[in-house]
């Protein structure tokens, strides 16, 4: 089949490029790694997708983007986190203070929790902005509803003077993109921001974030284990697997020809809407839980297709048929087929 | 509860409540005095490491000549016997009245919690002192009294407890898989709520405590001459001053027994409620 | 064993009064949570409920299996009202209609052990000895995949999708004519949704058992079932054949759900976005 042409990336240096992110948490046993030698390249305006399952150490990801894992000595952060030319992890407080929010920012998962329940959807904006930006001007209650109505908010001034209690989830998660843009980043973390959401809510949610980001040239790290938002919203994406990225591609190529077996059983695992299936292809056992030593791939124990060079060597990220990159030896040629 | 809970600390809480239950139960064999006689040659002696006093009588004796080490040893039984009893009596009644006010709902609910709410509204004080000049004191009564005083505050807790578990979802099974009501409550509200109850009932052997030694202090607890620490204290009252250790070591007894239940009480808690409870 | 559907529901509906304080003092106001609904499952057939948040199924599919009254219409059970039941009929419709949960981890009593939880539906029916249920329970736990020496366990060794087997296995226990799913696999991540659909496809292919699948994930549904309502605000908007529903649907709100679902497939999902600004633009014109 014929890939559509390539996304013109604009700039040759990326955004955001991660070198050998590793992220170990102490237990009682000793160091667990949560996020094993991660490597992620995020150009400007593009939108990058990273798909896995629970466990598989996404959310913590996010959080070591943004430096917001807590500093204590039971978390061990090591490797690159270089944005637009700074290496974020070598920074102190102070200086990371002025990148977080003002140049990346983050959409965290639960719409819930992340807004305060004692303040209106338009006073928290308010505070976003002045965090970023100094004094409170007469400018300010202006830029706060052009925030909302960036974020496709109906009827803004109605909607800043209610509390996150009386807003659907939807409206909520809105305002939560309202405030992570309010201090107009160039990088946006988006972690599993519609997982909660009704799906004709989601749809419209992720219009919204299409329109931001044609507008202000926003680059997206799009956080989720559905891959019907990948190919709706993604350009790239990277699949995660037990602390690992297995596999990494064109949301095209990734779906037409998935170069990883696990990608291939996600693909699999979603029944079609049209058509009729007997079976849908399982994954069994369980995802490894953080932590438990294993030799070779990671994947192994569960994939159709191990052999013994799989048990007893873990792979490195080598170059796909697919034009990306995968951690397998011996991966899946077939192209995916289900017709739709 | 899992091998964490066995913990050093929780060890030796337990080892320190086990302590003071033993000391109470074996202490008619460990006075080195009989408590009722008093031998009034030797009244006000100090404690033997201070001057004048002797190891005959360790802790000193009291205005009536009577051992007070042997009298605190005694004492200790009346306390506790008082603090287990009634804690027991008001968790059986509390929990019951509360379980059914959980679990029943509507106008039952209603009515029974009006009826805690004056419970608990309720001066234990007064209520004492009416009683006492009413049917006399008597240790059964302070175990009424008392008892009467507590049971709302298990009747609160076991409501709660009840309504959070009635609303999970293996309670809405359990009724689709075609359990009676009674059914349910015995074999899925009653061990999952038993935990918090476990924990208050621990607390509260602290407060039931310190709430005896008031009402002997008052005059309205165990009737003299039952050596009782809050009579000891009142008794010492007027020597606060010149022969000190007649009121402090009664009061010494009643921190270090309250401390040792409020511990077990909060290691309890962690082991039967982790959930809650996270360090 | 007559040719009437096992469960019915007539022009069903459930309101709820809520106080709220107005201006002027309190009024009342009725949420409608379930407003006229039709809907039949007949024996053996698998059918589906799919609706967003908020649209009632859940509260319809409380009334279905006997844990809520409705406030008007009613509830049959093999052509008897649920509302004249007698103690016996009760204990028969218990055993005969069976629900799984969506939240694996409420739905287990944590202080019980897996044999105990799967063996509840036999034991309040009080009919079968010891021995007798724990051959059933032992068979229930091989059925999905799980292990007969499981049943000594507490809940908490088994993960998320390991306790919705438990869940399963009880509802199995009993052998019952229907099982009632509200949202079994929305909690679960895709590679074990597989697994519990699979395994939900097997036993409506072994068995006359019928389901009723409610969910918000419509590939799901199709994925198992014959026939489907589409159930917005209390009411139900469209029914019919599953295949007919979701190549041609004809109600605009389930054309909007239908035109919501991402198919994992970027070039269709694009064609799908030129469409729409297509239409837009000529709406305008």
């Amino acid at each position: 089949m014929t890939l559509p042409p390539q996304p013109v990336t604009t700039g040759a240096a990326p955004l955001l490029e991660v070198s050998k992110l590793t992220v170990e948490f102490r237990a009682r046993k000793g160091w667990v790694t949560v996020v094993e030698d991660l490597d992620l390249c995020v150009r400007r305006k593009e939108i990058v997708g990273i798909v896995g399952e629970s466990g598989c150490g996404k959310t913590t990801l996010a959080l070591a983007l943004l430096r917001l894992l807590p500093q204590s000595d039971s978390v061990r952060v090591s490797g690159k986190v270089v944005f637009d030319g700074t290496d974020l992890l070598g920074l102190d407080d102070r200086a990371m203070r002025s990148f977080r929010g003002r140049r990346l920012a983050m959409i965290p998962q639960d719409p819930g929790g992340s807004l305060n329940p004692l303040f209106t959807a338009g006073s928290q904006v308010e505070e976003a902005i002045l965090a970023h930006g100094g004094r409170r001007t007469a400018a300010t209650h202006e830029s706060m509803l052009g925030l909302l109505r960036s974020v496709r908010l109906r009827n803004v001034e109605t909607r800043a003077r209610q509390y996150p209690h009386e807003m659907s989830g939807g409206m909520r998660q809105r305002v939560a993109g309202a405030i992570a843009t309010a201090g107009s980043p160039e990088l946006l973390i988006a972690d599993e921001p519609t997982t909660a959401l009704d799906v004709t809510v989601q749809a419209r949610y992720l219009d919204m974030l299409r329109d931001l980001q044609a507008s202000t040239g926003l680059a997206i790290v799009f956080i989720t284990h559905d891959l019907g938002v990948v190919a709706s919203l993604c350009e790239k994406v990277s699949v995660m697997y037990a602390g690992r990225i297995v596999e990494e591609a064109g949301v095209d190529a990734l779906f037409a020809q998935p170069g990883h077996w696990y990608t291939r059983a996600l693909l699999y695992s979603v029944p079609p809407l049209t058509g009729h299936i007997e079976r849908l292809e399982s994954i069994p056992g369980l995802p490894p839980r953080p932590g438990s030593i294993r030799q070779g791939c990671r994947f192994s124990p569960r994939c159709p297709n191990a052999r013994d060079r799989c048990l007893a060597e873990e792979p490195a990220l080598a170059a796909g048929s697919n034009g990306g990159s995968k951690r397998c030896w011996y991966p899946p040629d077939e192209e995916y087929s289900r017709g739709r | 509860m899992t091998r964490d809970a066995l913990d050093r600390s929780t060890i030796v809480v337990l080892a320190l409540f086990g302590l003071l239950v033993a000391i109470a139960i074996l202490a008619p064999w460990l006075v080195p005095h009989d408590p009722y006689a008093g031998d009034l040659a030797n009244r006000l002696k100090p404690p033997a490491w201070l001057p004048g006093g002797d190891a005959a009588n360790l802790l000193g004796t009291d205005v009536l000549g009577r051992d007070l080490l042997s009298r605190l040893l005694i004492g200790a039984r009346v306390s506790l016997l008082v603090a287990i009893l009634s804690v027991l009596g008001a968790t059986l009644l509390g929990s019951g009245i509360g379980v059914a006010a959980g679990y029943a709902g509507g106008w039952i609910d209603t009515l029974l919690m009006r009826v805690v709410d004056l419970a608990i509204s309720l001066p234990m004080i007064l209520l004492a002192l009416l009683v006492g000049v009413l049917v006399g004191p008597s240790l059964t009564n302070i175990v009424i009294i008392i008892g009467l005083v507590l049971w709302a505050q298990f009747a609160r807790m076991a409501r709660n407890e009840t309504l959070r578990v009635k609303n999970l979802a293996y309670v809405d099974l359990a009724r689709a898989a075609g359990c009676s009501s009674t059914r349910i409550v015995r074999e899925h509200v009653l061990p999952n709520i038993a935990g918090p109850l476990i924990v208050l009932g621990t607390l509260q052997v602290g407060t039931v405590i310190v709430m005896e030694a008031s009402l002997s202090f008052l005059g309205v607890g165990v009737p003299p001459p039952a050596p009782a620490w809050g009579s000891m204290i009142a008794e010492g009252r007027s020597y606060v001053f010149s022969a000190w250790w007649i009121c402090i070591f009664p009061g010494l007894a009643i921190l270090s027994t309250v401390l040792v239940a409020n511990f077990l009480g909060d290691r309890l808690a962690q082991v039967l409620t982790p959930e809650r409870h996270r360090e | 064993m007559g040719d009437e559907p096992i469960l019915e529901a007539l022009g069903v509906c459930r309101y709820f009064r809520t106080r709220q304080k107005g201006l002027r003092g309190a009024s009342r106001d009725t949420i409608k949570a379930v407003d006229g609904v039709d809907l039949a499952i007949p024996a053996g057939r698998s059918i589906g409920l799919v609706g967003e948040s908020g649209c009632g199924k859940s509260t319809l599919s409380r009334l279905l299996l006997m844990l809520d009254a409705p406030t008007g219409g009613e509830v049959r059970y093999r052509g008897r009202r649920t509302s004249a039941l007698n103690r016996r009929e009760i204990a028969e419709f218990r055993a005969d209609i069976q629900p799984v949960f969506q939240d694996p981890f409420q739905s287990l009593d944590p202080r019980m052990s897996v044999g105990r939880i799967v063996a509840e539906p036999l034991r309040a029916q009080g009919r079968l000895s010891r021995a007798e249920i724990r051959g059933r329970v032992g068979y229930a736990l091989e059925r999905v995949e799980l292990r007969r020496g499981d049943g000594d366990r507490k809940p908490i060794d088994f993960s998320g999708g390991q306790r919705q087997r438990i869940a399963i296995a009880r509802a199995l226990v009993s052998a019952p004519r229907l099982l009632v799913l509200d949202e079994p696999v929305s909690s679960q991540d895709v590679s074990i949704r597989a697994q519990i659909l699979n395994l939900l496809k097997d036993i409506q292919d072994e068995s006359q058992i019928a389901f009723l699948f409610i969910s918000h994930d419509l590939s799901t549904v199709r994925f198992l079932c014959d026939s489907v309502y589409v159930m917005r605000r209390g009411q139900v908007v469209e029914s019919g054949r599953a295949e007919d529903i979701f190549s041609a649907p004809s109600h605009p709100y389930t054309q909007a759900l239908l035109a919501s679902w991402l198919p994992p497939d970027p070039a269709l999902a694009r064609r799908r976005r030129e469409e729409n600004a297509h239409r837009k633009r000529s709406d305008i014109t």
